[in-house]
């Protein structure tokens, strides 16, 4: 049994306006140097950076951050969401990483982020290149590519975390030990009912940057997109055909890993991404 | 161990694990899974199988079918399969299987079929 010990992780909560809404934002960080923004996947929220929070050949050099998107996690959703649906748009989900960004007066930061954060962060470079330092999509590409039918985001099953957790389960690689696995799993089972269904819109409806991914200037904004081999949903074709979009962009293809790579396999995920990491301090 | 030979464990293995059981306690549905050239339906009643009959079948209803060639299926019940053939859904999107029919009662309990789909993998590993 392990002695009672704290993380390096401290969580705060940050009151800022996206869109002209005021937003409750709750986020986490550890580290000090080049800040290094993360984030989450569709439905899920910043736990799923807290190895990487506590992985200190990271820490030492970056100050990592992870912001709960308003509705995931512990941001709220704004006053009156009881009368809307949720839907992530591509334009909300920019000015959520922009308004933080702002916020925390970060310094040209590193913006990494997974899935639809993989896909968000092709858009980031491409408005925002000088803004930021490097940009990395795990999981990422510059355009929908649905692997299941949209008729399936109708059914009363999506409203239920267990459906959601047991939908994407197949993207866990089989080698990701089984205690991460069910961990990334679980985030899926926290989430409230109908977001990971209003993160779809972004993800197979909204987000398509084909027309603009090739005008991204990797001179001032390196892009490096890093895909596990098991991932169906961003499969690596998807992947390579993104980076040869984007002049200078380099894809990284991982073995043994799935969609999920900093939560379901953090060990093998940072022999990859240290390699990137250095690069990028260097 | 052939095909046939896994199919007719299925039951057993299957009822043998209650967690499995707990997971489809509310499922009653019969349902297809052909592998090659074999058929067999597959019956669960609250969360336990109850049948599973060898085809081929005539003019027999079924709500969903999950087929695949055998490779297929021997490399998704494999110890560490492949990307592509680790889970239902990678197969079905990676165009190594097909799920056909209504696939209602397989998104209403997604957990237990997937995980009543894997029971093979126990069962070969056990034969080992």
């Amino acid at each position: 049994m392990t002695a009672a010990h704290f993380e390096p992780i401290v969580g705060r909560y940050l009151h800022l306006a996206i869109e002209g809404a005021a937003h409750r934002i709750y986020f986490e960080e550890a580290g000090a140097g080049i800040p290094l923004v993360c984030l989450h996947t569709a439905g899920a929220h910043s736990s799923q950076y807290r190895h990487l929070m506590c992985d200190r050949r990271v820490t030492d050099r970056f100050r990592v951050l992870a912001f709960d998107l308003p509705w995931h996690g512990k941001s709220n959703p704004p006053a009156g969401w009881e009368s809307a649906e949720y839907r992530l748009t591509s334009g909300f989900y920019v000015a959520s990483i922009m308004a933080f960004l702002d916020a925390l007066e970060l310094e040209r930061p590193v913006v990494m982020g997974c899935s639809m954060g993989g896909r968000v962060v092709v858009r980031i470079a491409s408005e925002h290149g000088s803004r930021v330092r490097a940009v990395i999509g795990l999981e990422g590409s510059d355009h929908p590519a649905p692997w299941y039918d949209g008729s399936w985001l109708d059914r009363p099953e999506f409203l239920r975390g267990d459906f959601c957790a047991a939908l994407v389960s197949g993207l866990i690689a089989p080698q990701s030990p089984a205690e991460y696995r069910w961990e990334t799993l679980w985030h899926y089972y926290q989430s409230g009912s109908g977001v990971f269904r209003g993160d779809m819109h972004f993800y197979r409806a909204d987000s398509e940057y084909r027309g603009t991914s090739s005008e991204i200037d990797t001179t001032r904004c390196p892009v490096f997109l890093m895909t596990g081999e098991y991932d169906y949903s961003c499969t690596p074709e998807l992947t390579r055909e993104t980076a040869a979009r984007i002049p200078g962009a380099e894809a990284i293809i991982m073995d043994g890993i799935g969609h999920f790579p900093m939560s379901e396999n953090p060990d093998r995920f940072s022999g990859f991404l240290l390699r990137v990491l250095d690069r990028i301090a260097s | 161990m052939d095909i046939e030979a896994i199919l007719d464990r299925l039951q057993t293995t299957a009822n043998d694990c209650p967690e499995l059981v707990r997971l489809g306690r509310r499922c009653d549905v019969e349902f297809l899974i052909e592998a090659g050239n074999h058929e067999f339906r597959i019956t669960v009643q609250d969360g336990r199988v109850t049948g599973v009959h060898r085809g081929p079948f005539r003019m027999r209803a079924w709500r969903f079918a999950i087929r695949a060639d055998e490779s297929a299926w021997r490399e998704f019940w494999s110890p560490v399969p492949g990307p592509g053939f680790n889970d239902l859904f990678a197969m079905a999107s990676r165009g190594h299987a097909r799920i056909e029919g209504d696939i209602g009662p397989l998104l209403e309990h997604l957990r237990y079929f997937k995980e009543l789909a894997q029971i093979p993998r126990t069962i070969l590993a056990q034969a080992r």
